[in-house]
């Protein structure tokens, strides 16, 4: 066990410069450097300077050398609008964005594998089909409109809860509920699929032929079972949530390191978006890995692989 | 062995969707009663015909610059689309092709192409486009780039599977004894049998493509007003939520109305087409 997470582990280097190069590569190639970094009014003496400052002038091999070693060092450069380093504003608005995502992922989980356990055990009912078929409406949902339906519904009809804000817990409840939204289908139907999976084992025939109780045998023999490809769409659902994070922020005004990004692009603040895109990855990256190790502790198919 | 008794429905229901609103992105200037970029600001922000105050001049009212709603929506179909479709082929070209080659031949190529997936897989892909689309622009070009490159991966790893198992039958090795390049043996003895499981995942990409579309719009990032897209007309009515809802709520409508289509359909095909996923009774 300790070989497959070391080895891992040992894979999360090349995935981080696997991003650098990516973030690094859109950043060099795809506009001219200098008219990212330098506002509109930069004079050509300025444009040269920068070009010096940012090893512009050496090759592309060095340049993303440099690059690598400067974000080893957590150096993202300055922010152009709030002139401070840009990874720090970064860090600054993690809180919020884990405060969401944490939320959300709890109400997901919660809801979804509830449901999907009833409808895995009343298979092919009345409650079955309205839910399959609900999860695909769920699934083509724009997350962005969800949440404006909500705000409609909850903040300017009813006035229940505010439309945005940041701060108390009546704030965090439509963010989380439309991040939430955005995700419990899939856990629906994966725990539905998992847990019919399980349902055809032989162990559990076996199981009800002793005359144990059903609703024993689903906790003690299937659920047990079935929880790791939940787990694995967890791991996976992260990242989707952190990213989908950056929507659900822009729409409530929620101050993470998604409306960050958002604002630093319309302000042109390259180094604040970098060091965001960044955070956010790594976060992810982390995320997997965590549920990798855990997925093989508990599944000793995984780690013998 | 028979498909799920919904397939049919699926199939039938999610195709006339799709056939529908793909009709009206292709004849739009035949069906779009108004110019969608011409403004009349005597006329901002007409509600639709069922509200009060709202007449059939303009079917789903008006927005804030007094542009006709319905025609906007209308044009707007052909940007959701035409980035979906063609995102969806250039991931599914890019990925099929690099998994089956990672899958016939093990060793450097499937160690690179596969940890390569893993690398990318686990970048956050709303993220690489924010990014992208930061630095570029929004134009139909760029986005189909950045969603369809940003979206390999999955073709890859199902082809690759695929193929690993398809690489001992008989009829392979048979070919590869014959002295068969290895561009041959994918095009004639592996594609085809991939062809059903990537018309199923296709299928339903072009559902993920075409929400992410209409989020970048969204967000600002997708091809700029004044050009109608789903996404914009979305963030523009956002602002006027309290005097105008119907704007953001038709746009919303149009977005879940094909993405709902097209995965009733991709849904009612992997019924049909994919062995796994039928019931086993």
């Amino acid at each position: 066990m300790l070989r497959y997470i070391v080895r891992r582990i040992a894979l999360l280097p090349v995935t981080f410069a696997f991003l650098a190069l990516v973030v690094f590569l859109t950043l060099r190639l795809t506009a001219d450097p200098v008219s990212l970094f330098l506002d509109i009014n930069g004079t050509p003496e300025q444009a040269a300077e920068l070009r010096r400052t940012m090893n512009l002038d050496r090759p592309l091999p060095v340049q993303f050398a440099l690059f690598l070693v400067d974000i080893i060092n957590g150096d993202f450069g300055r922010s152009m609008v709030f002139s401070e380093p840009a990874l720090p504003l970064v860090l600054q608005r993690v809180v919020p964005t884990l405060e969401l995502v944490a939320a959300s992922m709890l109400v997901a989980v919660g809801i979804g594998f509830m449901l999907g356990l009833y409808c895995a055990a009343r298979r092919d009912g009345v409650a079955d089909f309205v839910v399959s078929s609900l999860a695909i409406v769920g699934q083509s949902m724009p997350s962005f409109w969800l949440g404006i339906l909500l705000i409609q519904l909850f903040a300017l009809y009813l006035g229940w809860l505010p439309t945005s804000g940041y701060g108390e817990w009546a704030n965090l409840v439509l963010p989380a509920l439309t991040l939430a939204a955005f995700q419990f289908p899939n856990f629906v139907l994966v725990t539905r699929t998992s847990i019919l999976d399980v349902l055809g084992e032989q162990f559990v025939t076996t199981a009800r032929s002793k005359g144990i109780r059903e609703r024993l045998v689903l906790f003690r023999h299937v659920v047990p079972n079935a929880i790791a490809p939940i787990l694995t769409l967890l791991g996976l659902q992260l990242g989707v949530l952190i990213g989908g994070s950056i929507i659900t922020e822009t729409v409530f005004a929620w101050p993470g390191v998604g409306r960050l990004i958002i604002s630093s692009i319309f302000q042109r603040d390259i180094p604040v978006v970098m060091a965001g895109v960044f955070v956010m990855s790594a976060a992810i990256m982390l995320c997997n890995l965590a549920v990798d190790v855990a997925l093989s502790v508990i599944d000793p198919r995984i780690r013998m692989n | 062995m028979r498909p799920g008794i919904g397939a049919d429905l699926k199939l039938w229901c999610g195709g006339a969707v799709i056939a529908a609103i793909v009709a009206v992105a292709i004849f739009a200037p035949y069906l779009a009663p108004y110019d969608p970029m011409q403004q009349n600001l005597m006329l901002r922000l007409k509600p639709p015909a069922w509200d009060d105050g709202g007449s059939t001049a303009h079917l789903l009212g008006t927005d804030n610059y007094g542009r006709d709603l319905l025609s906007r929506l209308i044009f707007g179909s052909r940007i959701s689309i035409l980035v979906g479709l063609a995102a969806m082929l250039l991931s599914c070209i890019i990925g099929s092709f690099l998994g089956m080659s990672a899958g016939l031949r093990s060793g450097r190529v499937e160690q690179v192409v596969m940890r390569l997936a893993d690398a990318h897989l686990a970048l956050p892909e709303v993220l690489l486009a924010v990014l992208v689309v930061a630095a570029v622009g929004g134009s139909v070009l760029n986005l189909v780039l950045v969603l369809g490159i940003s979206g390999w991966m999955v073709y890859a790893r199902i082809s690759y599977s695929q193929t690993r198992s398809l690489r001992e039958r008989p009829y392979v090795e048979a070919a590869r004894s014959f002295g068969a390049t290895g561009l041959s043996i994918i095009w004639l003895h592996i594609l085809p049998q991939l062809v059903p499981v990537l018309t199923v995942l296709s299928t339903l990409q072009v559902a993920r493509v075409i929400l992410q579309e209409t989020a970048l719009s969204f967000l600002g990032l997708g091809v700029p007003p004044p050009a109608p897209t789903w996404g914009n007309i979305l963030a523009e009515g956002r602002d006027r939520l309290l005097i105008a809802p119907w704007i953001a709520n038709l746009a919303g409508l149009a977005i879940i109305l094909l993405v709902w289509g097209i995965n009733m359909f991709g849904n009612g095909l992997r019924d049909r087409l994919d062995p796994r996923s039928r019931p086993v009774n």
